[in-house]
């Protein structure tokens, strides 16, 4: 199984809307930190990144998803988050959890 | 349209010298695959050591990587190949005898289709020889002289070209095309890589005089082309299945017919060969097991015909990738 770190950015989306993303990833079993309208989130597969992004898709919100293959040659420079959020970024888009 | 062949093949090479030389993420979906591995013997008179066909491409173009992530419709590669082919037998000092040199300019052209298939024209030109000096049926004759002239006027249609053979020192060379068609049809898993591929392949190799059809040097003689035979056609089949584990089977069979060789050479070739990608980390590594049948395809020994086992490892250059982006 491969994972993939992925970035979905909303745009003026509502608080509701926000959570029906919300919803949308743990349905979909995603590990994911929310940072505003930033979603980092990770998924298993290809296919598996499909269905996330097609489902948010039909909630009608205006995004932008960033996919990538776990790589150990990316970095993310997040600055002014709490360690915490930066370290569950961190771990979502570099680190590989097979 | 043999300036047509030389310009196609050199015009990259003019126009793009080194854009892409990056020699490690490079795949080429028609290939023979490199191998080391031991092997039984055709003829009694002489025992195998070991084989070894360490292939190697460098690219002066190639996009098929990064065309495949990116679903474009077509993908390229120009490139120079070597490969090499050794032979080393259980003589006094174990000699590597008439070693095989091959060294192609070449393109491949993988076109993709719907349902994830696609087909690949792969065209290569240019030199094989194996590097000697004596006349091909007398040890003691040097190749070119008139002496060998007279060996050569003795063979006729019954000869036993396989008990005549130098097999010390006899020259072989020819320029050579190769044009082979490859039709693959995949199903994919979630990761856009290939579960099941049911891969096609045909097409022929052209014994010719005159370097990449044009330039007149490496050629044969006339009277070897007669003996090697002008033609060689290929056909062949193979099934790879991936497993959950990222291990995969593969399962070929390849045939090559010869057209206009000696009477006395089998024309027919056939190649049943199974490989094991037992390492999930390693996609490229396989260990085979190959049962050979027909004429040898060892430069001149294609005069040898009979029965072969084969044992080895292998590197695929066209592993288990991403065929598609999988953007929704």
């Amino acid at each position: 199984m491969s994972y993939y770190g992925n970035i979905l950015t909303l745009v003026q989306a509502t608080p509701v809307q926000q959570q029906q993303v919300a919803t949308v990833l743990t349905a979909h079993n995603c590990v994911y930190q929310q940072v505003d309208q930033t979603f980092y989130l990770e998924t298993r597969s290809i296919a598996h990144t499909q269905q996330v992004a097609r489902e948010v898709e039909g909630l009608g919100v205006p995004f932008a998803f960033f996919h990538n293959r776990v790589s150990k040659g990316s970095f993310c420079y997040p600055v002014g988050l709490p360690d915490d959020v930066r370290e569950k970024i961190h771990q979502i888009l570099f680190v590989d959890p097979a | 349209m043999r300036a047509l062949i030389v310009c196609m093949i050199l015009a990259p090479v003019l126009v793009y010298p080194q854009k892409n030389f990056d020699g490690f993420r490079q795949i080429y979906p028609v290939t023979d695959d490199p191998y080391i591995g031991l092997r039984t013997s055709y003829v009694p008179s002489e025992t195998i050591l070991f084989e070894a066909s360490p292939t190697v491409r460098y690219s002066f173009s190639n996009n098929i990587m990064d065309g495949l992530m990116e679903d474009k419709p077509h993908m390229r590669a120009w490139y120079i190949s070597f490969r090499p082919h050794l032979r080393m037998y259980t003589d006094n000092s174990l000699p590597v005898k008439t070693p095989s040199y091959r060294i192609f300019f070449g393109t491949q052209h993988m076109f993709r289709f719907t349902n994830d298939r696609f087909l690949t024209v792969a065209l290569e030109s240019g030199h094989y020889s194996n590097g000697q000096a004596g006349c091909a049926f007398n040890e003691n004759i040097a190749d070119g002289t008139p002496a060998c002239d007279s060996v050569y006027r003795l063979i006729n249609d019954h000869s036993d070209l396989s008990h005549m053979l130098n097999r010390s020192s006899g020259n072989f060379s020819t320029n050579l095309t190769e044009l082979i068609f490859n039709y693959r049809i995949n199903q994919l898993d979630d990761d856009m890589r290939p579960r099941r591929v049911h891969s096609i392949r045909a097409g022929f190799v052209l014994y010719h005089d005159n370097f990449l059809g044009v330039l007149p040097f490496g050629g044969y003689f006339e009277a070897d082309i007669d003996l090697y035979g002008r033609i060689r056609y290929q056909l062949g089949y193979e099934y790879i299945h991936s497993f959950d584990s990222g291990t995969r089977l593969s399962v070929a069979e390849n045939l090559e017919l010869i057209q206009g060789a000696h009477p006395r050479v089998n024309p027919w070739r056939s190649d049943l060969r199974i490989t094991y990608y037992a390492w999930k980390n390693i996609p490229e590594f396989g260990v085979f097991l190959s049962y050979l049948a027909g004429h040898d395809n060892y430069n001149f020994r294609f005069v040898d015909s009979g029965h072969q086992l084969m044992g080895g490892i292998t590197w695929s250059i066209f592993p288990p990738v991403a065929l598609k982006s999988g953007n929704p």
